[in-house]
């Protein structure tokens, strides 16, 4: 399709030539999206770092959730984590790369509708996750949570959004794609294959799915995502940003162009086989652990590459940084990207993960990542593009300059003490006294150690937020100060490609949009094909073992209920093979035993103690008191613990209305050795089992009798956990 | 077929031949990216992020890529 054959159908795109030898186009870019997705960048990075700073001074006071199940962590942890990443972090992308795609293509969006259908669609699945996640609904997969019909709509989006740019490369009028162009098409192509890959799932109901992945393998599928999307979503479409802005705001083009091709190449290709450094030391094969740890050392190269190349393109005009705040913003943004990608590589690398997984140094790594790189780099974009946008200059550069010093104060306050809190409780766990004893036996001996770091972060939070708050205030008065403004551009149509000495392979490529998303396809498809193929594909190696069954009705329920509650952001189900892990929980976790698990439930983080052996610690009606007690009250059974009172789970009905689906769906989809009893009479075999569980607490001198409401399902669930091995350590194949 | 592929196999041969590949395609991307005579055309490449004829003060935007102007209409 020539360009001229787009503009036919797209009145609002109709170039205007102009006569003359010159042979000029005018036309107008579509400025009106890129100040639609500028504000909601705003909207959003206010409401998503809100509910980050409710959640930090939730670990300091659980009663804060003040008793709403939807305001606990659990279920706003991932409201959270959503918001920031998909809603700000993601109308930051969808802002600068609209305004930056026009300008190095020379041409108007492709289409206006697709444009809207783009912007209002991506807020509406924004404001979908906001409503499903606190109420629950979730299919606990980190940076995956959405349900089906929600993960249907981000895919229909991002269709648009890709039709929308390849569209507006199609109809370029400048030959050669500048190098930003490069990193949003590797985004754009792997964000999509991630998505649709992970969120592969048999719904159940509505707002049910089960994935199709299970156990290892689905933790294998998730961390190939939850790494790419850190990859693919926060990373390459923010190296595009940085190679367009900081050349614009600082004047200078960028320091190598050479080394931004290398970077470019090696970064999208060693990026996709990380994914399995968030899986050392567990249930996953030997294999890919170690392909993921060498690919996470090698990826310091071009990240660091990167960075540079970012750094040095400021050479000679230094001294607008002390009085530039977006300059200063960006400077900070590619320090603290510096600094991330040192880190992550040194957490990928055996020895210091077996301390740091688990712990708040991977929290402290990936707010120094989002927060400094993500924050800053869109903050410094943002200052710089709406007063263009609206005609108008910045309302307070005072203002923009406090912002930057107290997000920096804050970033170092929230980084440092998490950094000193997650090697504390590293420590901590794995300490022995002289006779080989754990020095820590409960885990609320460690808390007190934790808060002091846990109030720093929080003080870090609110600095960093306040300057957010300014941040919004100075973006809205520079707006109602401004004109919204239409920017006509004038340039000459696409010349044929005319082919110079040296013009081959990658030369040709960077004036091909197809050869090169082919190139980039197969590029980042690589790893995810290398890694997760052979780990499906060879059942050596996930070993079977023939005393796991699959869960009951009831306990299958009570699972459902975990996920929903977020149980997962604060407690793992991964014994990994250390003497204090064992000597703790109990046996290390054997890949075999988490066939049925759908989706998995390993977790990335310890808030609270591993949970996968806990059905051998509270066993019987005593050990269903035990839960009953602690979900009622964690105090009266866990004094100084920090865990929230689940008091709604013994109000809430526990509905069965799906149950028998859930099962079907088990034996008939994922090959689960259910009986036809066992699955047409499930429901009657849940509630024959919440009966026993509720009349064994009835004599253990429970108040409430529990055998309809959640909390039946929830004890039953954790009485079974960990639990199929007993007395059979044996794989078999 | 595919056990007997696999059991026949020495398997650390997969990886030396993977890495030998990597440093080799490596090698030859940055030498081509080197290469002598090529860097006044990505000079001209760096260079395109000033040709919208919007920032004044790049002193870049005078380069053969230049065709465009700017005007800016309020809406």
């Amino acid at each position: 399709m020539t360009a001229s054959d787009m503009t036919a159908h797209e009145p609002h795109n109709a170039a205007q030539h102009e006569g003359g030898a010159e042979g000029y186009e005018t036309f107008q870019y579509n400025d009106a999206i890129v100040r639609q997705f500028s504000i909601a960048t705003v909207v959003w990075g206010v409401v998503g770092m809100l509910v980050g700073l409710i959640l930090a001074f939730e670990l300091i006071n659980q009663n804060l959730n003040l008793g709403y199940s939807f305001l606990s962590f659990g279920r706003l942890r991932p409201l959270h984590t959503n918001a920031v990443i998909f809603a700000f972090v993601g109308n930051a992308i969808f802002a600068g790369s609209y305004y930056s795609t026009q300008r190095l293509c020379k041409a108007r969006l492709f289409s206006d509708t697709l444009s809207k259908l783009h912007f209002w669609g991506w807020q509406l699945i924004i404001v979908g996750a906001a409503i499903t996640l606190p109420l629950g609904i979730t299919a606990s997969k980190e940076y995956a949570e959405l349900e089906w019909p929600i993960d249907v709509a981000i895919a229909v989006v991002w269709i648009i959004y890709a039709i929308n740019f390849f569209g507006t490369l199609a109809r370029r009028r400048e030959r050669h794609m500048y190098v930003a162009i490069w990193f949003y098409i590797a985004s754009i192509v792997t964000v999509a294959l991630l998505h649709v890959v992970n969120s592969l799932a048999i719904p159940v109901s509505f707002w049910k799915s089960y994935s199709v992945f299970a156990g290892v393998q689905d933790a294998l599928v998730q961390w190939w995502y939850g790494h790419n999307a850190v990859a693919f979503f926060l990373t390459t479409p923010f190296l595009g940003l940085m190679y367009y802005f900081i050349p614009k705001a600082s004047g200078r083009p960028v320091y190598s162009y050479r080394l931004s091709i290398i970077h470019f190449w090696s970064l999208v290709f060693l990026y996709i086989w990380a994914g399995p450094h968030h899986l050392l030391y567990t249930s996953l094969p030997e294999w890919a652990q170690t392909l993921g740890m060498v690919f996470s050392i090698m990826l310091l190269a071009p990240s660091w590459g990167g960075m540079i190349n970012g750094l040095l393109t400021l050479r000679g005009v230094w001294d607008k940084v002390r009085t530039d705040p977006i300059l200063k913003f960006f400077v900070g943004a590619v320090t603290f990207y510096g600094m991330s990608t040192f880190e992550g590589p040194m957490m990928s690398i055996r020895a210091v993960n077996s301390l740091s997984h688990y712990t708040n140094w991977t929290i402290g790594h990936v707010h120094s990542g989002a927060l400094g790189w993500n924050g800053f780099l869109t903050f410094g974009m943002i200052y710089w593009l709406v007063p263009k946008l609206w005609n108008t200059k910045l309302y307070s550069v005072k203002m923009a300059s406090a912002h930057f010093w107290l997000g920096i104060v804050g970033i170092g306050m929230y980084a440092i003490s998490m950094w000193i809190a997650g090697v504390s409780e590293g420590l901590m766990w794995r300490e022995f006294d002289v006779d080989g004893r754990l020095v820590y036996t409960a885990w609320t001996d460690m808390l007190p150690t934790l808060m002091p770091m846990y109030w720093v972060r929080g003080i870090g939070g609110t600095l960093y937020f306040t300057g957010v708050l300014l941040f919004a205030y100075n973006v809205f008065k520079t707006i109602k100060a401004g004109v919204a403004s239409e920017t006509t551009a004038k340039a000459r149509p696409l010349a044929p490609a005319v082919v110079h000495e040296g013009d081959h392979w990658h030369r040709a490529w960077e004036g091909r949009p197809l050869k090169f998303t082919v190139w980039t396809t197969i590029a980042v498809a690589a790893g995810g094909l290398f890694e997760i193929v052979p780990s499906l594909a060879i059942e050596s190696n996930v070993p079977t073992i023939a005393s796991v069954k699959p869960y009951t009705a009831l306990e299958l329920e009570g699972r459902d209920i975990y996920v929903s509650e977020g149980c997962y952001t604060c407690h793992s189900q991964m014994v990994r093979p250390f003497r204090d892990e064992t000597e703790r929980y109990g046996e290390y976790s054997k890949p075999g035993e988490f066939i049925y698990d759908r989706p998995f439930q390993f977790g990335s983080r310890r808030i609270g103690p591993d949970l996968h052996r806990v059905g051998n610690k509270y066993v019987g009606a005593g050990g269903a008191m035990w839960h009953y007690n602690h979900m009622w009250d964690p105090q009266i059974t866990s004094k100084g613990s920090i865990m929230p009172a689940y008091t709604w789970l013994f109000e809430s009905e526990l509905d069965l209305s799906h149950t028998q689906a859930k099962l079907k769906t088990f034996k008939d989809f994922f090959n689960a050795p259910y009986s036809d009893d066992e699955v047409n009479n499930a429901v009657k075999h849940a509630q024959a089992q919440a009966t026993e569980i509720a009349e064994g607490l009835k004599a253990q001198g429970a108040e409430k009798d529990i055998r309809a409401k959640k909390i039946v399902a929830l004890i039953a669930y954790l009485q079974r956990l960990g639990t199929d091995i007993n007395g059979e350590k044996k794989e078999v194949k | 077929m595919k056990g007997l592929v696999l059991a026949q196999t020495d398997l650390l041969l997969f990886p030396l031949i993977s890495v030998v590949l990597f440093v080799l395609i490596f090698s030859a991307a940055v030498l081509w990216v080197f290469r002598g005579g090529s860097k006044e055309r990505y000079e001209r490449d760096s260079a395109l992020v000033f040709d919208d004829g919007s920032e004044q003060s790049s002193p870049h935007t005078d380069t053969p890529h230049t065709h465009t102007s700017i005007e800016v209409s309020h809406v």
